[in-house]
């Protein structure tokens, strides 16, 4: 099944580049998405072993400790564990949309992934409003995971799909107007180009209040904690998650660190210099900001409490979409204007 | 707001764990705690004091054949042990003792009832 979304997510990259002519063979960005595809299913491996430590760590336990050396491998364990057990589905599901569903959104992810260029010299996929068509798809995530807390036929799933729309709407209009001033900013849309405007200076220091709203509002797109109503274990079980069985859960689980990866990337792209690095090579440098944002979003989830549905629609529209309008004024009158 | 959590947070991850890693790593325990019943076969007079004075109607006498003939000892279901000692106190010749260890889980409820012959030290 995860092979199947690499593989389909790899399809549409290699369809849509040479639609828009900036690939010359199709060969070449199949074996670079699964490269690619490897890489991401190494880091969501890695990284779920990270998190389990780093927040153990916090709480003063140990974390897993017994599988492998210092429990490395107690995530593949639970890998297998989980592949072991039944497949079923609910007898009220939409069986067709709730089983499509979570594959869909893993290629997706790594879709808009593949999008994202990793160092100057492997730019399979450089296209010209790349910025623009990363954060459009990046939309249909919430819409998708609504598709299928509806579908499950459970009354907990409904509820988390409903949060969905919540949320998307919170979080969606300052999410794009930051985007809007790194474009404005960088003078384009390009990935290349914005992480070539960041050569001299960091965008995280010429719009550090564009930053922390991009940050919360990506925390609540990849839904970490504090943002992570639509999951929500005390309140809704597993919210979208509740009804679907093991083996999907496992690709449900590799989504998750996906979405954490791509959103790290995208942090790391748009406001700390991307690729841009002394000395070592340019793909060291984008991976190293990519690991060290994604450990600070598990010290956030460590520290933080989740935050209320109706409380995120009021911190929403009250303080992130007047500080993102402030951004843009602040950014157009000092930098542009 | 958020930046002094997250700095307890940080500051934090290189803090001692509270946790042992159970069984390689123990924790030391307090003088006054007490756990596991260690019985003295060779002094004990089967009075049956510490049968009667038993809270939860643990123990029950059992007679285990020794070199100089069948006697009655105590046998103790632990997994109702209360551990509150008044069994050894009340032991005339402080044969039955409660000791520090611990370590006495097991997967079959039958093998929480101990046997004289298994409380020996």
């Amino acid at each position: 099944m995860l092979t199947g979304s690499v593989l389909v997510a790899a399809w549409f990259v290699s369809n849509l580049l040479l639609l828009s002519g900036t690939a010359a063979d199709a060969f070449d960005v199949f074996v670079y998405a699964v490269a690619v595809s490897l890489l991401i299913i190494a880091f969501d491996y890695l990284f779920g072993w990270v998190e389990r430590k780093t927040i153990a760590k916090i709480q003063k336990r140990h974390g897993s400790t017994y599988v492998g050396k210092y429990g490395i491998l107690q995530n593949l364990a639970d890998f297998v564990k989980l592949l072991s057990k039944e497949h079923s589905v609910p007898r009220n599901a939409d069986k067709a949309l709730f089983l499509i569903t979570i594959p869909l959104m893993l290629s997706l992810s790594l879709f808009l992934i593949f999008l994202l260029p990793f160092s100057p010299g492997i730019v399979e996929s450089n296209i010209g409003l790349g910025m623009l068509v990363v954060f459009v798809l990046l939309s249909f995530l919430p819409l998708i995971i609504f598709s299928n807390g509806f579908s499950s036929g459970n009354k907990f799933a409904a509820i988390s799909a409903q949060r969905s729309v919540v949320m998307l709407i919170s979080y969606e209009i300052p999410l794009i107007l930051v985007l809007a001033s790194v474009g404005a900013l960088a003078n384009s849309y390009n990935i290349a180009g914005i992480i070539g405007a960041q050569s001299q200076w960091w965008f995280v220091l010429m719009m550090p209040i564009g930053f922390v709203v991009f940050f919360i509002a990506m925390l609540a797109e990849m839904e970490r904690p504090p943002f992570d109503m639509r999951e929500a274990d005390s309140e809704l079980i597993a919210g979208w998650l509740t009804d679907v069985s093991a083996p999907y859960y496992t690709l449900a689980l590799f989504l998750d660190y996906t979405r954490m990866f791509l959103g790290s990337l995208l942090i790391a792209i748009l406001f700390f210099g991307g690729w841009n690095g002394p000395m070592l090579p340019p793909i060291f440098w984008l991976l190293l900001k990519t690991f060290l944002i994604s450990f600070f979003i598990v010290i956030v989830r460590a520290t933080t409490v989740r935050m209320r549905v109706d409380r995120l629609l009021r911190f929403g529209w009250v303080w992130l979409l007047p500080l993102s309008v402030l951004n843009l004024i602040v950014t157009y009158i000092l930098f542009i204007g | 707001m958020i930046l002094k959590p997250l700095m307890e947070s940080v500051k934090s991850l290189g803090d001692e764990c509270f946790t042992v890693e159970f069984p390689e790593n123990r924790e030391s325990l307090d003088d006054r705690e007490r756990y596991m019943l260690r019985l003295d076969m060779d002094t004990c007079i089967s009075c049956s004091a510490c049968e009667r004075i038993c809270p939860n109607k643990t123990i029950t006498m059992v007679e285990v054949i020794t070199e100089l003939g069948t006697k009655l000892m105590p046998q103790i279901g632990i997994e109702r042990c209360l551990f509150c000692g008044l069994c050894e106190e009340v032991c005339p010749p402080k044969c039955l003792t409660l000791t520090k260890g611990y370590d006495f889980e097991a997967y079959d409820k039958r093998k929480f009832i101990k046997r004289p012959e298994e409380l020996q030290g």
